[in-house]
């Protein structure tokens, strides 16, 4: 592939060039876009050199949702029509690409709500970590608020790292979910497992196999106490998310093996209501505390345990194999069969 | 002659569903559309950015579709019609940002149409155009338009001063419980209802002058039915299942009875003796009963599309896009932008 069509409407500045190899045939902008829609056209019916092009790039965000989507759909559409590839990159690397870095930098732009979209590169220009969205005061400065450039863009695309399929959203539409009327829990059975085993693959980066599912269950209802979430509105009951607990007895700890929210559920407090569950029986089965380990990137779960009393007491180098640590949070439990000696 | 009539590509994604249609001339070779209904199911209505995001994963999946079933390829397209309004912005932003790409790749002009006209231009593909009394009902609009024609004169007669019909069914089937979308389930749950049971408000039908009439006659308002039933089922906590029924086939009433009449008034009005009515409510099934009734009594031609026609898709806008190419009406500029209030004075362009 010799000549790219670039294009970026990942910033207020809607973006199109010519470029081929290192060298820039044509390029030109239109600044402050609301929607980009109009720009682009306009752009596009300027630029020069298109007639040889045999490839597109195009920006992937993050940025506001409305106009990358524009730029996105629109590469593509051209891409199609001409029927030669679309290489879709992560915009913040085209900055990136875009600057002379003198050293290792952390590159951000503007989230709007107080908040920056950022991640941190090497000297070279290629990124070493994650792409963050973040309370601006937690970002760490660096190269702020510039754009990328059809050399950025093409640059970008030489890099496997900066290839994306997807728009980089980041965040969740801003909408309330509608109350989920039809939500029952109970207690997992055992032809439950196919519905399971899909959540968490969806979920975990090292799911649990069937076979330590059914090595779990073998221990209920002695030491093993698992629950689903069922979502009954529709024709047929979905598994909406499941949890469980592991216990020995009376004063001793409870560990939470698991609890998953299905992706399409999450969001509405299904978790919490499961956690609220267990926690009752964990008082119910006199426990003195009760403790689960979560992956230390795992930052909703995170959120979800501290938010209910949990504390962290340990971490777990490693514990997740190749996908980093765990941390050991608990809770402690003041029951009352505890204080007075214990009855259980 | 075939090979002669233009090949239009249509695209529409002004709301929940992206809708690609291939039309020649007049006859449609491809209709598909994919729906973000479930997903908004979730959130109990349609989300604008839930929506934007479901385009732009459903559009090229649905082009492909929709140039498999047409047996035809992108490169032999004379012109693409797009919707630019009325609709969503994030949405519209999807389809007019797919086909400008689209038109700029393959270097053919662009239609940029309206949403309401492209309703009414789908009779197209089963009936030579005519001048025509249109009633369009759906989640998104009501309105009374007198066409003359289709790429020239069209004049709103009246809309509605609050919710589109398709929203009250949609709201009174949430009060009784019903799923989202709520107007297919309550048509079906209000079959078993006696329409007669319950005497709700018909908004919109008396004046106090002529001066009133003149402004109100082809208007509509749905807030009071709404309150009406609200009220009804306030007072009657416990329904039993048969005065679910009555309820619902009393309220489907009072807004079809409202529908119609208005619609024949304008037929009246103006002159013209055809009604075509478009738009998802003309799906429910009291509607087109009342309407074939009321057509007959009056000496009206009654045009109701096939559901897949009147429901939004991308043939309508299609069969608009070819009925411009056809009249000669130049193309939009490649830099076209979409236009969320666009007025139906603006039919094309
Ligand atoms: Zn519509």
């Amino acid at each position: 592939m010799k000549r790219a069509l670039t294009i970026d409407t990942s910033t207020a500045r809607t973006i199109v060039g010519v470029v081929e190899n290192e060298r820039v045939i044509w390029s030109d902008f239109v600044e402050g876009a609301t929607s980009h829609g109009g720009a682009l056209g306009e752009l596009i019916g300027k630029a020069q050199g298109l007639a040889d092009v045999d490839h597109v790039i195009v920006g992937m965000g993050p940025g506001p949702f409305t106009g990358l989507r524009v730029g996105i759909i629109f590469a593509q559409g051209f891409a199609k029509a001409r029927a030669i590839p679309c290489i879709g990159v992560v915009s913040l690397d085209a900055i990136a690409y875009s600057q002379e870095l003198s050293d290792e930098t952390v590159i951000s732009i503007d989230a709007r709500r107080k908040e920056r979209y950022w991640a941190r590169y090497e000297k070279s220009g290629a990124r070493i970590s994650e792409i963050s969205v973040s309370k601006s005061e937690l970002v760490p400065s660096g190269v702020d608020d510039q754009l990328p450039t059809p050399l950025g863009l093409a640059r970008a695309a030489n890099n496997d790292r900066s290839i994306r399929r997807e728009p980089l959203y980041l965040r969740k539409p801003d909408a309330a979910l509608a109350p989920l009327a039809n939500i029952h829990l109970r207690e997992l059975r055992f032809f439950d497992l196919g519905e399971i085993l899909a959540i968490e693959r969806e979920l975990f980066p090292d799911p649990w196999s069937l076979g330590q599912f059914k090595e779990e269950l073998s221990f209920s209802p002695r030491l093993r106490y698992y629950i689903v979430l069922e979502d009954r509105a529709g024709e047929t009951p979905r598994i909406a998310g499941f949890a469980g607990i592991a216990f020995t007895g009376p004063n001793e700890p409870v560990d939470i093996h698991t609890l998953a929210v299905a992706k399409e559920y999450q969001g509405r407090g299904l978790g919490q209501r499961m956690l609220d569950h267990l926690v009752e029986k964990a008082r119910a089965l006199s426990a003195s505390s009760i403790l689960l380990e979560v992956r230390d990137g795992n930052e909703p779960a995170r959120a979800l345990y501290a938010k209910n009393g949990f504390t962290e007491i340990s971490r777990r180098v490693g514990y997740y194999a190749r996908f980093g640590d765990a941390l050991v949070m608990e809770q402690k439990l003041d029951n009352p069969s505890t204080s007075s000696g214990g009855d259980a | 002659m075939s090979s002669h009539e233009p090949l239009v590509l249509g695209i529409e994604t002004s709301c929940d569903e992206t809708g690609i249609g291939i039309v020649r001339g007049k006859s449609l070779l491809a209709n598909e559309i994919a729906s973000s209904v479930a997903e908004q199911a979730r959130y109990g209505g349609v989300v604008p950015e839930v929506a934007a995001r479901a385009h732009l994963e459903a559009f090229y999946p649905t082009l492909d579709r929709a140039l498999a079933t047409g047996r035809v390829q992108l490169k032999d397209f004379d012109a693409i019609a797009v919707t630019r309004g009325p609709g969503l912005a994030g949405p519209l932003l999807v389809g007019t940002g797919g086909a400008t790409g689209l038109a700029a790749g393959l270097g053919i002009p662009i239609y940029g149409v309206n949403h309401l006209a492209a309703h009414i231009a789908v009779d197209s593909l089963e009936h030579e155009p005519e001048p025509t009394i249109a009633l369009l009902v759906s989640g998104g609009h009501t309105s009374i338009l007198e066409v003359r024609d289709i790429n020239s004169d069209i004049k709103q007669l009246g809309s509605t001063f609050d919710d589109a019909a398709g929203e009250a069914f949609d709201k009174i089937a949430r009060i009784l419980g019903l799923p989202f979308p709520g107007g297919p389930h309550l048509d079906r749950l209000a079959r078993e209802g006696d329409r007669d049971a319950i005497d709700f408000p018909r908004g919109m039908t008396l004046f106090a002058d002529e001066q009133e009439r003149g402004a109100k006659e082809f208007s509509f308002s749905f807030s009071g039915l709404k309150s009406a039933v609200a009220r009804w089922i306030e007072k009657n906590p416990q329904l039993t299942d048969s005065e679910r029924a009555n309820v619902a086939a009393s309220f489907q009433e009072a807004v079809v009875d409202v529908l119609t009449a208005k619609a024949f008034a304008a037929c009246k009005r103006t002159g013209i003796d055809r009604l075509l009515i478009a738009g998802g409510v003309a799906a429910n099934s009291r509607l087109r009963a009342l309407a074939s009734e009321r057509a007959e009594r009056a000496g009206v031609t009654l045009t109701i599309p096939t559901p897949e026609l009147c429901t939004d898709n991308g043939a309508m806008v299609a069969a608009l896009g070819a009925l411009a190419v056809r009249a000669g009406i130049a193309p939009s500029a490649l830099a076209l932008d979409v236009e969320p209030g666009l007025p139906i004075a603006a039919a094309s362009n």
